[in-house]
């Protein structure tokens, strides 16, 4: 992910108060959290809840944010909060455990169909991932954070952040072999 | 590299991102990783189209609505109020901006891009700006060493001509909307600071000190008019009020009875926009300066040079990101400095004149504030380092990988600073002692080098420790030590530590069965 310039800037704004500026940075992060929070709990409801939930607290605790500190990792961690104080209240309960599917559209039908399946394998094989494997491998397949900021978020080391994805990676490939191996129409 | 090696490298690479060149060699040598990594890629393809329902807009009217109804945690006192006028502050500076141009528009229209100088003329703006930033970081370092009022009126006197210097440059030069700022901060400088010091002054003192400020700030006022006429009018009517200040103050400084009778300045603080600009940094610079004027107490200018050290560290990590080594070289360099003269010095004296000063406790918040600002610095240049390992750097590379380095090496003495800065001083109250015994599970022991790695279960949570194990440390497995090389993967093991990763004493623990 690009760095977003006007961060630093809209956080400094938000930290004296301004609720325009946090608008703005909930604007930019609210669909990448609640994707993360969504492959995390695979429970669409449950994971906009998080989501709002991680923003008002993020809201709340800005004054604690230190300037110059990755804002985003800042933010990944509140949510991994959030989901794991979600885990001790009722909303536990719920959780699905298989993800929904949402077929992308594809204007090729052989090439459609052959990366519907490579999804579908790949969303199950996702969910047979330990958590704290996926919430690695997510940050750092879709949010491009570094293992540093990994680590931040999930409260470990640099070197751990490392190895999960390493693991996860590796357990990925081996579970979509056929597919990441056929041609490609 | 190896097969093993540059499968390792792709499984935490990003498969489209800054290939090092050797495994660019190997990959061009080898199918089976070439395989591999058409598979890493088509697998990154695969994730990034994991779908995720559409959200709920509802849900996010709904946060705006109940942060409408809550107010953040804000910082403490003057930090807070800092804060807050940032905002007013940049709004104010954004309508003067567009004020500006139109009425310049109108009356100038654009010929050639202002802000390149011809050569031998005046500075580029981004030369000028930085030129004035490191000026401000000295005028701030000489107030924060100084009680001296003779010493303070001359820093002060200085810094206003330094403004009056850029005001008239920018001007002739523009960026025009920058403008408003500079001459804000004039009239801060002028009538907190200048003022403020000639106020607290002994009558005698005032006659004696007064009048060679009085006589700068006169041909001060004379030089804004003359710049005045020369540039456009929409342009001068910003710049005029800065010499009617400098008429004004220098009225106030003759005459005995207006300069008792006057009020402290109260000033909306203007700030540039971008956080970490040299134009913010600079602008920081000036407000920090009067206030280090303004207070002899070796804490609160421990404070304020903190806080100077932190925007430092902000625009030191934002010009890291934009890949403007020059800049960062120079900001490090600076940043050492004011935590070198300006913090450490101020403590120094502090624990000098009273050492039971009951705030000491304090100290601890100044230093760690400023030492996770640094600590920010290190990992982001460690990141960049090792993005930057790729391979030897290139022949234009060079000189920026060489200040990266010198930067590198900075740091680390900024952090042996911050760590001299406490020593003489019992650890914080309350503050738990290093931990001395690790337990955890081997996960590998290098024979060679020593290196142990240990996974360890804390709070629920798994995750790697790396330990080094000299060849003096003792193995034992009570009642006996035993050779190193029974240790093996899989065994619990208790760790006594020497120092913060040296291992003094390995435990190995065999459970009977």
């Amino acid at each position: 992910m690009e760095r977003w310039e006007e961060e630093p800037q809209l956080v400094l704004l938000a930290q004296a108060g301004d609720r325009q500026a946090f608008a703005t940075l909930a604007e930019h992060y609210w669909r990448r959290v609640f994707r993360w929070l969504y492959g995390l709990t695979h429970h669409t409801h449950l994971a906009e809840d998080l989501t709002q939930e991680a923003f008002l607290k993020a809201w709340r605790a800005l004054g604690s944010f230190q300037p110059g500190a990755s804002f985003r990792a800042w933010l990944f961690h509140i949510a991994r909060n959030c989901l794991i104080d979600g885990r001790r209240g009722p909303r536990s309960a719920t959780v699905q455990v298989l993800p929904q599917t949402v077929p992308a559209r594809e204007p090729d039908p052989g090439k459609a169909v052959l990366e519907r399946e490579g999804q579908a394998v790949l969303q199950e094989a996702c969910a047979r991932l330990p958590e704290h494997f996926r919430a690695a491998f997510f940050l750092w397949a879709h949010e491009d954070l570094s293992f540093a900021e990994i680590a931040q978020v999930l409260g470990t080391t640099e070197a751990t952040a490392r190895w999960r994805v390493f693991k996860a990676r590796l357990f990925l490939l081996k579970e979509l072999g056929s597919y990441l191996g056929k041609k490609m129409p | 590299m190896n097969c093993h090696e540059v499968y390792a490298w792709l499984l935490v690479s990003k498969t489209t991102k800054g290939t090092p060149r050797e495994v660019q060699r190997h990959l061009r040598q080898c199918r089976r990783c070439r395989g591999r990594r058409r598979r890493l890629l088509r697998l990154d393809r695969y994730v990034e189209q994991l779908p995720a329902p559409a959200e709920d807009p509802g849900v996010k009217a709904r946060l705006m609505q109940q942060v409408e109804h809550t107010t953040p945690f804000r910082p403490p006192g003057w930090r807070r109020r800092l804060l807050l006028r940032l905002a007013v502050a940049l709004a104010l500076l954004l309508a003067f901006s567009l004020t500006v141009s139109l009425l310049d528009r109108r009356e100038n229209p654009p010929a050639s891009d202002p802000v390149v100088g011809e050569p031998g003329s005046l500075p580029s703006t981004k030369e000028a700006e930085e030129e004035l930033v490191t000026r401000f970081v000295k005028h701030n370092l000489s107030l924060a060493n100084t009680s001296h009022p003779e010493m303070q009126l001359q820093v002060l006197t200085s810094m206003a001509g330094d403004l009056q210097a850029e005001a008239c440059r920018l001007a002739k030069q523009g960026p025009h909307e920058e403008l408003l700022l500079v001459v804000r901060l004039y009239e801060h400088v002028l009538r907190q600071g200048l003022i403020g010091r000639a106020r607290s002054l002994p009558p005698g003192q005032r006659r004696e000190l007064l009048p060679p400020v009085v006589k700068l700030l006169q041909e001060s006022a004379v030089t804004v008019e003359q710049t005045a006429r020369d540039v456009p009018p929409a342009v001068a009517e910003f710049l005029r009020p800065m010499g009617a200040v400098a008429r004004d103050v220098s009225d106030t400084l003759t005459n005995e009875e207006k300069l008792t009778a006057e009020p402290p300045g109260t000033l909306t603080l203007p700030f540039a926009t971008g956080s970490g600009t040299p134009r913010t940094l600079f602008a920081v610079l000036v407000v920090q300066g009067v206030l280090l004027a303004e207070d002899n107490d070796p804490l609160r200018r421990a404070y304020y040079c903190s806080d100077m050290a932190d925007q430092l560290a902000l625009s030191l990590l934002i010009a890291s990101q934009r890949g403007d080594h020059e800049r960062v070289s120079v900001l490090g360099t600076q940043l050492n400095t004011v935590m070198d003269q300006g913090v450490a010095a101020n403590l120094a004296r502090l624990r000098k004149e009273n050492p039971d000063d009951p705030r000491l406790k304090e100290l601890e918040r100044v230093i760690q504030r400023t030492a996770r600002a640094v600590e920010a610095l290190e990992k982001e240049l460690a990141q960049a380092s090792s993005q930057g390992n790729a391979g030897p750097p290139q022949v234009g590379e060079r000189r920026q990988y060489e200040q990266a380095k010198d930067l590198g090496k900075a740091l680390k003495d900024l952090d042996k600073k911050l760590k001299d800065i406490t020593k003489g001083k019992k650890g914080p109250p309350g503050k738990p002692p290093p931990k001395q015994e690790i337990r955890g599970v081997v996960k590998s022991l290098d024979a060679n080098n020593g290196t142990l790695v240990l996974m360890v279960k804390e709070n629920g949570q798994e995750f790697e420790v790396t330990l080094h194990l000299p060849p003096g440390a003792r193995v034992r497995s009570e009642p006996r030590d035993i050779p190193r090389d029974t240790v093996k993967p899989g065994l619990e093991v208790k760790a006594r530590l020497r120092e913060k990763t040296t291992v003094e004493e390995l435990k190995v623990e065999l459970k009977d069965r």
